[in-house]
């Protein structure tokens, strides 16, 4: 095996090659194996030859093998003389997650849960390209790249308190709304409000476990609240955006000298013209799934309010993005530097006293919202002081795949797995029972082992565990 | 030997590997394959043909780009392939006549977000083109 043991939960991947920096896993022993086997060592050693990377090349304990860059794999680059990525932030630009709290505890509405299912999977367009409610015209998405879910709200798809706790207020404010090409548009014209398919879903959940009282109060999380979880990104929209940006950078990595393991990480300069052209796009596309979130919490709020005839308090707690590239000041050698942060299946998790977490949150740190696989459990994190020094305020997404969906198709039945999963008391609603089998839980790794792993080595703290009572699987 | 595709299991995603004879058979093949992996048939002859060419730098760029061109008329026009005819094709591009129905309805067993540049790979001799493509879905 490659990796050096450094402690417990970090291994160190030597430089070797074209290695620019060394690359550094956090895992349990027992994960390690499962690393090598399925390259993510590669492709951890291939982040590390990007021009201008700086530290580390890390990997999350969810990672897995990815394209490029493993999914739960973090790199940051510096802003003066680095490159940007598409690949290293992936297709599903700011594919993310928002928790919403109510203010019921969630056997008040036991009786009621396969209704609240029925009017969720209703209301929130879900499945392979779903269309969703709300049809814009070219000019109107521009103002949506632009604004994000701040123009969701301006619009009425939601309340003024949703944007108080999310991520950069809604909107990432180096979003060029006239860089996504003519078919990310036309991607996008039809696209906000829905789920999309594969991993996306929503679910209503119970907080079934506080670990730390005192931070689960400030995110206004209470043992046996009913909680909402959305998983969903950009869309069509995004993939168009990272798919051009792709074909473009092949041709400016040649035209810098830029020469790479893998074509997938291809990339420019951060200060070049392609460079700057592609993060005022994938900004914008980062806006687009803020707007989409927004917009599905505006459906869902209307939608249970419709079931349960009367408003359930239901607040945003945080809406977290896992797959990102940001320029964020960090400290390096003593000093402060601008770096570009890419994260791709990775979160967020900036401890107090950080400007960009929310005042609310501020002398805690931010909430990290890390998704099970359907019928396990999700957590609330908070973020640390670690993790700023060692990961660029960065943790897990999710649970991460461990098995291909071909193998779960293989050992899964999707009408058995739906009945198993209402026997456990989580009521599944889906258009697609194969979806649902690929999506099935054995296919995931153990998402408290990879919370555990966040835990015990300090680059996020527990704060709750939900458990899911209803799931619509896009 | 015919032009044949295989859809192989990847962790995350999925590989199509496909096997051609010469070039034109070879683009048609990938099509076939994409298809598949998106759960349709090229059905009932399209009542529209749509005109196409693409060019690369190499065999990957233009494989990358012809699948890319066909997950965008998939997944935003909802226009699926039941035909084509493949002239001047080559390793560096070709034009094709698409014969192309669309439907308002398409139900697809799954999404597929793009064709990537990972693990990408087109071998050629004078008798067998062999290409693998993993799509991220």
């Amino acid at each position: 095996m490659r990796f050096r043991k450094l402690d417990d939960f970090r291994w160190e991947l030597p430089r070797a090659g074209a290695m620019r920096v060394p690359g550094l896993v956090y895992a349990t022993e027992r994960m390690l194996p499962k690393f090598e086997a399925e390259k993510v060592a590669d492709q951890v050693a291939n982040v590390a030859c990007l021009p201008g990377i700086v530290r580390y090349s890390l990997a999350m304990p969810d990672a897995h093998w990815g394209y490029g860059m493993p999914v739960g794999g973090v790199a940051a680059t510096s802003a003066e003389d680095g490159v940007i990525s598409p690949g290293a932030v992936g297709y599903d630009i700011s594919c993310g997650v928002r928790l919403l709290r109510t203010d019921l505890k969630a056997a008040e509405v036991k009786a009621a849960v396969p209704r609240l299912m029925d009017a969720l999977f209703a209301a929130v367009p879900s499945g392979v390209g779903a269309e969703g409610p709300v049809r814009l015209g070219k000019e109107e998405l521009r103002k949506v790249f632009l604004k994000g879910a701040r123009w969701a709200v301006d619009k009425g798809y939601g309340e003024r308190g949703d944007l108080e706790n999310v991520e950069d207020g809604g909107a990432l404010s180096d979003a060029d709304p006239e860089r996504p090409s003519p078919r990310a548009v036309e991607r996008g014209q039809n696209q906000l409000g829905t789920l999309g398919s594969g991993n996306h879903f929503l679910e209503l959940q119970e907080v079934a476990e506080v670990f730390e009282p005192g931070t689960a109060a400030l995110f206004g999380l209470f043992p046996g609240q009913l909680v909402l979880l959305i998983h969903t990104g950009s869309r069509g929209c995004g993939y168009q955006i990272c798919d051009d940006f792709l074909r473009s950078m092949q041709s400016a990595a040649r035209k810098y000298g830029i020469s790479l393991p893998d074509r997938q990480l291809c990339c420019a300069p951060f200060s070049s013209p392609e460079g700057q052209a592609y993060y005022g796009a994938m900004c914008a596309g980062a806006n687009f799934a803020r707007a989409n979130r927004q917009v599905i919490t505006h459906l869902a709020r209307q939608a249970l309010f419709r079931v349960l005839g009367r408003d359930l308090g239901l607040r945003v707690v945080y809406d977290v993005a896992h797959n990102l590239c940001q320029v964020e000041e960090h400290e390096v050698d003593g000093k402060l530097r601008r770096l570009c942060v890419h994260r791709k299946g990775a979160t967020h998790a900036f401890p107090a006293g950080r400007p960009e977490v929310p005042a609310a949150y501020r002398t805690v740190g931010q909430p990290v919202l890390v998704p099970g696989s359907m019928g396990t459990a999700s957590y609330v994190l908070v973020g640390t002081e670690a993790a700023m020094k060692e990961t660029w305020g960065t943790t897990a997404h999710g649970a991460g795949r461990m098995m291909s969906r071909t193998q779960a198709l293989k050992q899964v039945q999707g009408r058995e797995l739906l009945n198993q999963l209402k026997r456990q008391g989580i009521e599944v609603r889906t258009d697609s029972l194969r979806g649902l089998a690929e999506e099935a839980p054995c296919a995931y790794k153990d998402v408290s082992e990879v919370v555990e792993a966040c835990h015990r080595s300090g680059i996020s703290r527990k704060v709750a565990r939900m458990r899911p009572i209803g799931v619509v699987k896009g | 030997m015919r032009a044949v595709f295989r859809i192989l299991p990847h962790t995350s995603e999925i590989c199509l590997e496909v096997r051609a004879p010469d070039w034109p058979s070879f683009y048609r093949a990938a099509a076939q394959g994409l298809l598949a992996v998106y759960g349709l048939r090229p059905g009932r002859s399209g009542p529209k043909t749509l005109r196409l060419c693409c060019k690369g730098d190499s065999p990957e760029d233009v494989l990358v780009a012809w699948l890319s061109e066909l997950i965008y008329l998939i997944g935003a026009k909802r226009t699926v392939p039941s035909g084509m005819e493949v002239a001047e094709a080559g390793p560096l591009g070709f034009t094709a006549a698409l014969r192309v129905r669309t439907e308002k309805a398409l139900s697809l067993e799954r999404e597929v977000k793009a064709a990537t540049y990972h693990g990408l790979e087109v071998a050629a001799n004078r008798t067998r083109i062999m290409a693998r493509v993993i799509l991220d879905v």
